[in-house]
């Protein structure tokens, strides 16, 4: 089937990472003839969500490939439940028994008989309700292809313990963690950080710009307790962070409140895997051809016939000819990357899977929580926690994501965070106020961002994840790679829909239906 | 082009939009001619009802419409039998849900839902229950649900607990809800009664309240909702006596017709009529009672030749049980280190003036007043709330000394100028009123009704421009110089009232 | 003016030019495109039909030609009340792959998911699929059957009103269909209070 596969595009995207598929989907709205490739046999690439038994299969694949260790590394799997439940007792409950069951014992064996309910994250983000994605996928008309559930609370580590943070309007008004004067402060702050317009705010914030979140917020008579709220877990920074970068996550924040829900944030169903996958099903509505499992060879350019630059892709000893190439960091041969030292910053990962959400709720919790460092050199550490309503897990599991700035490796930077949550004995039969874990995985990756070599025009590359919490960066990158190919070119003008749609007569019709009636158009 | 796909271009899709609106005219036009007929003829049936659904489904707020459905509905109800009968309620119902997805602000769409389930025999009082609650989760404000609510709540009589549950639920979503305040203010009233009398609620529960509320004004100063909910949970219940009031001169029982001086139905001072002679020396009295069954008596004094008076404790000072002075306390205390903050904060000086006031009027009056004027300044455009605020907690001052002391002259003993004449009932039996250089302008006019003895009025140097609305008074001398009435407006009122003597 | 009460996503998977285009349009248009492929930037199809008076909104999916060389994303079936699998029934290599198919099949979409097997193009003379293979099969696999002709038009809205009203019985018996706090479409222009979800 391979072979039908046609020779020349315009535009060859290879790999299915949300940058090269936004760009994809972009190029084929306004109508340029696009060919999509993935090396392997599903969508997204390290932006993929899987099912157990695919993320099974991932790590198999990391660990046995050197190459792509350069990117994902120190990849530790661990195990804290037993193989196979115990036999199951001969059940001899009466009907009062009944009625509390006693809760489930998990094995791994569950796990892999219940695969396909997971849907883990490699690259676990939230959506800021307006934030830059969010509003693209609205213009242009891709949110149809996916489904979100509302982030319900934020956390923070406070006091030696969780805690949640009032946000909103409704939360401050509903908590008992700060006292009533502090209510005004905090809502006063909030809502002058909101209304400040960009000439307000340098006006503000003149003498802050060498200065920190954290002196700003004191000089303005909050307590330590506001502070952290603003800080840690409104801001997501740290004792160092910048005034008015601070000022500007904040206002972030908060202009995404009140749109879908009482938290800012958005989380997909089934994962951040899905979004790629809604660009790439634009590109193709719109004449994209897709081929996954199609690894490639070689990248060359030439100068074409009439002086124009093509780039040649090898594979699968098939030569494929386009005027853009548009690829992935980790697809891209070295030899095409400039020479000129890349910038490279390295994320901790972490992903566990619980019996439990770490702080119980009247119904099924979205969480994020965010820690402030605990110790002097570590970064904010941002955690996510999904259960099953998102897809993410079987019923009576939560998986729960760590994501911060590397500063050792995974496992040191992270695992005293989790301890701080999680049980980690593994034992399912203590009735303890914090989950137990049942697996986890540590990883790092790497995030690189490098340019083509100098007087190549026509090949694109597009960086992997990044540890920001939205989408932001690869949307923006995204749209420049776009207005490079395409200059002057709308990027991705809204889809329209079906029933805006003409359909050109240009087809003979076929008898009329018999026995349909009442539905004349 | 290779990659666009054709879409119906604005112009197209205008034209498109005017075909359907033409389209939809015609049949409209076309379906209301055909049911006014049917009407005429009396054709009430099912195609009558297909039609006038049709039509409804596009506006859903045609009453007539609705009224012929219900006609319709009644004359099935005799000769059709039950089982048909659930079937065309139940559309009908479904109809309703329709029109509410249309508006759902529709007043008559409501209604009809109201009808259908009143006047069928099987209706599902808890399924429209969570119909209420599935259309507050969509607009937790829109007062027609929350109105409707109450009516199915009456109906199905859910336990009041849940019901006060629900209003803490919703206001925890978005406590800018008047009606979800309200609707807990009757929950509260019927939960936890206040048996002692004076205040709306039992202490307990009047502290949490008072908690929560000031949680949301603190939150959202600038929400108004909330600041009702306060100033209820603050006000005192008055006592409100209806016919039970009875008077006797020299025990013997006196019998005639209350009127009230205004003409209302509600009002705070009731003459008498009677056709007993009042001599002097006589033993008079008043017995009424009370709404907690209480009698209470009170001994009228004769002060001058033929004039007798009575008087009963008077009190402006609410009356709170100690747990809810110290909430207050405690809250006053938030509010001072608040204005040491932000000392121009108008909202957070009000409350503290309110709360000074509750807690004490007597001892804070000075702060109160001083406040009150800061707050003129401050938010100039409630100015006149805050004048009036001043004339009504500095009468109250004055009133429970010129009640101690048996005076039969009413003149302004404070510096404050008065804006509105509050209370002005306990002064009825003055013979002299002083309520020169004052700022009172035409609009009291006619609450000086209350003076029914008054003979000499002065309201020289006050700001009034007409005598409209002057109560007819039997005055000797009226004073009205230092005014701004004109000549003719003076004439006019020299026809209409025979006043002795007037001073301009 | 949205009166529909039901909204119920349908989509089609088989391989390359078994005729699921021509299936959607001949019921959806009355048409028969003739020529290759799907019309560019046509996502999904609308057809309101009616069930016992009720209005019932389908949205058709089709697979914007990823299926070509198999790579349909998995977002495709998520959220589909009913899938329709659909060979061609002079053509053995196309029934070959459904075992293919219903593997992806059970991995993305719900497993409540209505599923039909369709054998398509009876006008054709040169069958190689005897009407009872496609049935056993179906059989087995726990799918309803049924041949159809997207050309002569034949048992195509029979088709789709069978998937209308076995959804519309499904909705019913689930009484009220509860608001699960999914958000769904975040532009909402897609959404409807009543529509129906079956996601679990």
């Amino acid at each position: 089937m391979d072979d039908d596969l046609p020779t020349d595009f315009q535009v060859i995207v290879v790999g299915t990472g949300m940058v090269e598929s936004i760009v994809a989907a972009a190029c084929s709205r306004i109508g340029k003839n696009v060919l999509h490739l993935d090396s392997s046999d599903h969508y997204g690439g390290l932006w993929a969500s899987y099912n157990f038994e695919g993320l099974q299969k991932f790590i198999k694949e990391i660990n046995s490939d050197p190459n792509r260790q350069l990117q994902v590394y120190n990849l530790i799997e661990k195990w804290y439940i037993d193989k196979d439940s115990p036999q199951e007792e001969t059940k001899q409950e009466t009907e009062e028994e009944k009625t509390e069951p006693p809760k489930k014992i998990w094995s791994q064996a569950d796990f892999a008989s219940e695969y396909r309910k997971f849907n883990i994250d490699m690259t676990p983000k939230l959506l800021f309700s307006r934030g830059p994605l969010v509003e693209l996928l609205i213009s242009s008309n891709i949110a149809r292809y996916a489904e979100f559930r509302c982030v319900t609370r934020v956390l923070t580590w406070l006091n030696d313990k969780l805690n949640p943070v009032p946000c909103s309007r409704a939360d401050v008004f509903a908590t008992e963690a700060v006292s009533i004067v502090e209510k005004r402060m905090l809502m006063k702050m909030l809502t002058s950080i909101v209304g400040y317009n960009e000439e307000e705010m340098d006006n503000e914030f003149k003498d802050w710009t060498d200065k920190s979140f954290k002196d700003y917020l004191t000089h303005k008579g909050l307590t330590p307790n506001l502070i952290h709220y603003v800080l840690y877990a409104i801001a997501g920074g740290s004792d160092a962070m910048p005034c008015l970068e601070g000022v500007r996550e904040c206002k972030k924040f908060l202009m995404s409140l009140g749109r879908y829900g009482n938290t800012p944030f958005l989380w997909p169903m089934y994962g951040s895997g899905e979004l790629p996958q809604g660009f790439c099903r634009l590109c193709a509505v719109f004449g994209g051809v897709y081929c996954l499992n199609r690894p490639i060879d070689s990248v060359e350019t030439k100068t074409g016939d009439e002086g124009k630059e093509i780039v040649v892709i090898g594979s699968k000893s098939k030569n494929l000819n386009c005027d853009h190439l548009v690829i992935g960091i980790n697809e891209c041969p070295k030899d095409l990357l400039s020479s000129e030292p890349s910038e490279s910053s390295d994320i901790s990962k972490a992903i566990f899977i619980t019996n439990g959400t770490i702080m119980p709720s009247e119904k099924e919790p979205l969480t994020l929580l965010r820690f402030p460092p605990l110790d002097e050199g570590d970064n904010p550490v941002t955690v996510l926690e999904v259960g099953p309503a998102t897809g993410s897990c079987p019923k009576g599991l939560f998986a729960v994501y760590f994501i911060t700035n590397k500063v050792k490796d995974a496992e040191s930077d992270l695992m005293k965070y989790a301890e701080k949550i999680f049980d980690m004995t593994g034992d399912q039969t203590k009735a303890g106020d914090k989950p137990t874990c049942l697996w986890s995985l540590f990883y790092n990756v790497k995030d690189v961002s490098a340019g083509v070599r100098d007087g190549v025009e026509t090949v694109h590359v597009c960086a992997g994840p990044d540890a920001g919490l939205d989408f932001d960066r690869a949307v923006i990158q995204s749209e420049q790679i776009f207005k490079k190919i395409c200059p002057g070119e709308e990027f991705l003008p809204r889809a329209p829909d079906p029933e805006d749609i003409v359909f050109e007569d240009d087809v003979t019709h076929g008898p009329e239906f018999r026995g349909d009636e009442g539905d004349k158009e | 082009m290779h990659g666009r796909i054709k879409v119906r271009t604005s112009e197209e899709e205008k034209a498109k939009k005017e075909k359907e609106r033409q389209e939809k005219l015609k049949f409209f036009k076309h379906a209301m001619q055909k049911i006014q007929s049917k009407r005429k003829e009396g054709e009430e049936d099912d195609e009558q009802l297909g039609i006038i659904e049709k039509v409804l489904l596009a506006n859903p707020d045609i009453y007539t419409l609705w009224n012929i459905r219900r006609d319709i509905l009644s004359n099935f109800k005799k000769i059709k039998s039950e089982e048909e009968m659930v079937k065309l309620y139940d559309s009908e119902l479904t109809l309703t849900e329709y029109c509410l997805k249309v508006n759902p602000k529709s007043y008559c769409a409501w209604h009809q839902r109201e009808w259908v389930l009143v006047n069928r025999s099987d209706p599902n009082w808890k399924k429209e229950l969570d119909l209420c609650n599935t259309y507050l989760k969509i607009d937790e404000r829109n007062f027609h649900t929350w109105d409707y609510r109450r009516f199915v709540v009456g109906q199905c009589k859910p336990p009041l607990q849940d019901e006060f549950d629900y209003t803490t639920e919703k206001l925890y979503d978005n406590f800018s809800n008047y009606s979800a305040w309200h609707y807990r203010s009757k929950m509260l009233v019927e939960l936890y009664p206040d048996l002692e009398g004076g205040r709306p609620i039992q202490d307990s529960h009047h502290k949490h309240e008072l908690k929560m509320v000031q949680s949301a004004a603190f939150t959202d100063p600038d929400d108004t909702s909330a600041w009702f909910y306060q100033r209820w949970l603050l006000g005192a219940v008055k006592e409100y006596l209806n016919n039970n009031i009875q008077l006797y001169i020299n025990d013997e029982c006196v019998n005639g017709e209350w009127e009230s001086c205004t003409g209302y139905e509600y009002d705070d001072l009731w003459i008498l009529k009677h056709s007993h002679k009042i001599l002097t020396k006589s033993h008079i009295k008043v017995e009424y009672i009370m709404n907690n069954n209480g009698k209470q008596s009170i001994v009228c004094n004769e002060y001058q030749p033929l004039v007798y008076i009575g008087k009963s404790e008077i009190s402006f000072q609410n009356q709170y049980s100690k747990p809810v002075v110290e909430e207050l306390n405690d809250q006053l205390d938030s509010c001072r280190q608040l204005l040491a903050l932000e000392p121009d904060n108008r909202w957070t000086l009000l409350t503290t003036t309110v709360f000074l006031h509750c807690i004490d009027p007597k001892l804070h009056h000075l702060e109160v007043i001083d406040n009150l004027q800061r707050l003129k300044k401050l938010d100039y455009q409630r100015a006149g709330y805050y004048n009036d605020l001043i004339s009504m907690w500095s009468i109250e001052q004055q009133l429970q000394n010129d009640y101690n002391e048996n005076i039969d002259k009413f003149h302004i003993r404070f510096g404050e100028k008065l804006t509105s004449l509050p209370h002005l009932q306990y002064y009825s039996f003055c013979q002299t009123v002083d309520l020169s250089n004052q700022e009172l302008t035409s609009r009291i006019l006619p609450t000086l009704i209350k003076l029914q003895h008054c003979k000499i009025l002065d309201l020289s140097n006050n700001k009034l421009t007409s005598l409209d609305g002057f109560p007819a008074l039997q005055l000797e001398q009226l004073i009205l110089k230092g005014n701004e009435i004109k000549e003719e407006d003076i004439a006019s009122f020299k026809e209409k009232h025979c006043v002795t003597k007037i001073i301009i | 003016m949205e009166d529909y009460k039901f909204l119920f996503k349908v989509v089609l998977v088989g391989n390359a030019g078994v005729g699921k285009t021509c299936l959607v349009r001949r019921f959806t248009q009355g048409l028969f495109p003739p020529g290759q492929g799907a019309t560019i930037g046509v996502d999904f199809m609308i057809k309101t039909v009616e069930v016992d008076g009720e209005k019932v909104k389908l949205q058709i999916w089709d697979t914007a030609g990823q299926e070509r060389f198999r790579s349909i994303t998995q977002s495709y079936y998520r959220s589909a009340h009913a899938l329709i699998l659909v060979y061609d029934i002079s053509c053995q290599p196309t029934f070959d792959c459904l075992p293919d198919w219903l593997r992806e099949i059970e991995e993305y979409a719900n497993n409540k998911v209505l599923r039909i097997l369709v054998g398509n193009k009876t006008d054709r003379e040169d069958r190689e699929i005897p009407r009872h293979i496609g049935e056993d099969f179906a059989q087995r696999h726990g799918m309803y059957f049924l041949e159809t002709s997207a050309k002569e038009a034949e048992n195509v809205e029979r088709l789709f009103m069978e998937i209308a009203v076995e959804l519309m019985e499904q909705a019913k018996c689930k009484e009220l269909p509860k608001y699960d706090g999914s958000l769904g479409p975040i532009n909402g222009k897609t959404s409807s209070e009543t529509s129906c979800c079956l996601r679990s």
